[in-house]
C-alpha cells in the first residue's frame, strides 16, 4: 500500500468539513477510527492517501486547521503538523 | 375537508421527503451522531452535518459550524439571552411586540439580576423606526433584540437597519426569525445579526423538536447546558469549539434527518417563490376581509409589510367564540387568544381578549381564503 496521511481534528463537523473538500478536490479520502497510537478526541479521523503538498493545498483553501497531520512510517507515525505553516483556524 | 390556517404556530401539512426521510434515519440509521466511529454512527453524523450546511445556506452563513441544533427557537432564544451573563445595570433594548421566548427570559433577568429592559413602544400596526432604537442607546446598552416578523400581526421590522446601528455602537444583536424564516429571505451577513434564532418546524417545513442558533463568527456565548458532546472525551471542561460547545447530549436526530430533506424543499421551490405566493394569498386575504362588514383588522394591512400573518376580531364576538365556530362548524383551524405576546397585544390594543390569528402557508391557496372569507360572512350573519 502506498504512502498515507492520518489527519485528525478537533470536532466531527470539521473531520466532515474537510472529508467534503478533499472530496471535491478529487482525493483519495476515508472516515476511519483513529489508529491507536494517535489520539483523536471526536473519535474519528480522515486518512487521505495524498502528498503532503496536494493535502496542505485543501487545508489551506478552506481554512481547515487540524489539530494533527501524521504521515504513516512503517508503523510509526511521523508528525507533519509544523509544515502546516497557516494560520486562521475556524475553530472559534 | 379540513382547512389549517394555524401555519405560524407550526406548518402544516409536512411535505412527504420529510416523513420518508424521518423513516428512514429510525430504520437504516438509527446511530448516534458524534459518538463512535462505525459506519451507522458516521452516516448519522454526515445527515447532521450536512443538515448544518443547507441551514447556514438558508440564512447566507459562511461557516456552518456556526449553526447550533437545539430543541427549538425558544431554546435557542434563551442560549443567546443568557449566554451574554448580563449583569445588574446593564440594559436591553427590545420592542413592544416580542413574543414570551424573548420577553420572559428578559423579564427574569430584569427581577433576578437587575438589569434595565428599554422597550420601544411600537404603533399601532406593530412598526417601529430603527431611529428609536438609537436614541436609547447607552454605554450601558448589551443586547439589542427583536423579531423579523411578529407572530401575531405579521409586522416586518426593519431588522438590517436596526442591525446596522447595533454593529456600529459594537452592541450584540439577536434576532428572533421564527415567523420569518424560510417565508421571507435571510442574510445575516446584511443584517449584521451577531445572533439568530429560528425554528425549523414552521417556515422551513421540518417536524416540531428542532430549533436553531446562529452565532456569529467570533462571538462566545456561555453555553446553557453543559456536558457530553463525543469530542474531547477525556477532559472535564466543556469544549470551547463549535457547534460542540452549545450541543451537549444526544440531539433530536430523527427531526434533523426530517429537517434537512425540509430545507431541501424550501431550497428547490426558492424562498422568493414560496415568499410571493404568500404575499399574493396574503394580499387577497386583506382584500376580501376589508369587503366583510363588522372585522376589525389589525396590523400593516399591506401585503409587503407583512407576512402571512394577519390579525382580526369580530364585532360583538369573543376570538374565541369565533374560533370554536370555525372550528366546529366550517373545519377551518386558526388560532386565537394572545399567541404568547401580551406586549404585542398591548401594543395593538386587543389585551386581553386578543384576536383571531390567520396565517398562510406554502401549501394554501386562493380556495383557502374564500372559503375562511365566506366562514366569516356566514357567522356575521
Amino acid at each position: 500500500m502506498s504512502d498515507y496521511r492520518i489527519i485528525i481534528f478537533d470536532s466531527i463537523h470539521e473531520v466532515l468539513r474537510a472529508d467534503k473538500f478533499f472530496q471535491n478536490d478529487g482525493l483519495k479520502v476515508k472516515i476511519i477510527p483513529p489508529p491507536r497510537q494517535l489520539s483523536a478526541d471526536c473519535g474519528i479521523a480522515l486518512k487521505v492517501e495524498e502528498d503532503f503538498d496536494v493535502i496542505a493545498d485543501t487545508l489551506r483553501k478552506n481554512a481547515l486547521n487540524p489539530a494533527g497531520v501524521f504521515l504513516k512510517v512503517g508503523d510509526r507515525y511521523v508528525s507533519e503538523i509544523k509544515k502546516l505553516s497557516f494560520q486562521g483556524g475556524i475553530n472559534g | 375537508m379540513s382547512i389549517y390556517l394555524d401555519n405560524a404556530s407550526t406548518s402544516h401539512p409536512k411535505p412527504a421527503c420529510v416523513l420518508e426521510a424521518m423513516k428512514y434515519f429510525l430504520e437504516e440509521i438509527g446511530a448516534n451522531a458524534g459518538r463512535s466511529a462505525h459506519k451507522k454512527a458516521v452516516e448519522a453524523s454526515r445527515m447532521v452535518f450536512e443538515t448544518r450546511e443547507l441551514v447556514a445556506d438558508i440564512i447566507g452563513a459562511e461557516n456552518s459550524s456556526r449553526i447550533i441544533f437545539l430543541q427549538n427557537a425558544t431554546e435557542a432564544l434563551n442560549t443567546a439571552i443568557f449566554g451574554l451573563s448580563l449583569s445588574r445595570g446593564d440594559r436591553v433594548i427590545t420592542s413592544s411586540i416580542e413574543h414570551n421566548a424573548v420577553m420572559r427570559p428578559l423579564r427574569f433577568l430584569e427581577k433576578t439580576r437587575g438589569i434595565i429592559l428599554d422597550i420601544i413602544q411600537c404603533n399601532r400596526a406593530g412598526f417601529l423606526e430603527a431611529d428609536e432604537i438609537r436614541k436609547k442607546i447607552t454605554a450601558r446598552t448589551k443586547l439589542i433584540v427583536v423579531n423579523h416578523a411578529s407572530n401575531v400581526v405579521g409586522t416586518i421590522l426593519p431588522i438590517a437597519e436596526i442591525g446596522q446601528i447595533a454593529r456600529v455602537h459594537n452592541i450584540p444583536y439577536l434576532v428572533d426569525a421564527a415567523q420569518s424564516i424560510g417565508c421571507l429571505p435571510m442574510d445575516v451577513e446584511k443584517n449584521f445579526i451577531d445572533l439568530l434564532a429560528f425554528s425549523g418546524h414552521k417556515g422551513l417545513l421540518g417536524p416540531q423538536g428542532v430549533g436553531c442558533l446562529y452565532i456569529r463568527e467570533n462571538f462566545d456565548l456561555v453555553p446553557l447546558r453543559f456536558g457530553g458532546t463525543g469530542s474531547n472525551s477525556g477532559s472535564e471542561y466543556q469544549p470551547d469549539f463549535l457547534p460542540d460547545r452549545y450541543e451537549s447530549g444526544t440531539l433530536n436526530l430523527p427531526g434533523i434527518a426530517g429537517l434537512r430533506a425540509a430545507v431541501k424543499f424550501v431550497l428547490e421551490r426558492g424562498i422568493s417563490n414560496i415568499h410571493k405566493h404568500i404575499q399574493n394569498l396574503t394580499g387577497e386575504l386583506i382584500e376580501q376581509l376589508r369587503k366583510i362588514k363588522d372585522i376589525i383588522i389589525y396590523g400593516p394591512q399591506h401585503k409587503d409589510l407583512q407576512t402571512g400573518v394577519v390579525s382580526i376580531n369580530l364585532k360583538g364576538m369573543t376570538p374565541a367564540e369565533a374560533g370554536e365556530i370555525l372550528d366546529r362548524e366550517f373545519d377551518i383551524a386558526v388560532r386565537v387568544g394572545l399567541h404568547c405576546s401580551p406586549q404585542a397585544h398591548k401594543t395593538i390594543q386587543t389585551f386581553p381578549s386578543g384576536t383571531i390569528r390567520v396565517s398562510l402557508g406554502i401549501f394554501n391557496t386562493v380556495q383557502d381564503v374564500n372559503k375562511f372569507c365566506e366562514a366569516l360572512c356566514q357567522i356575521i350573519e
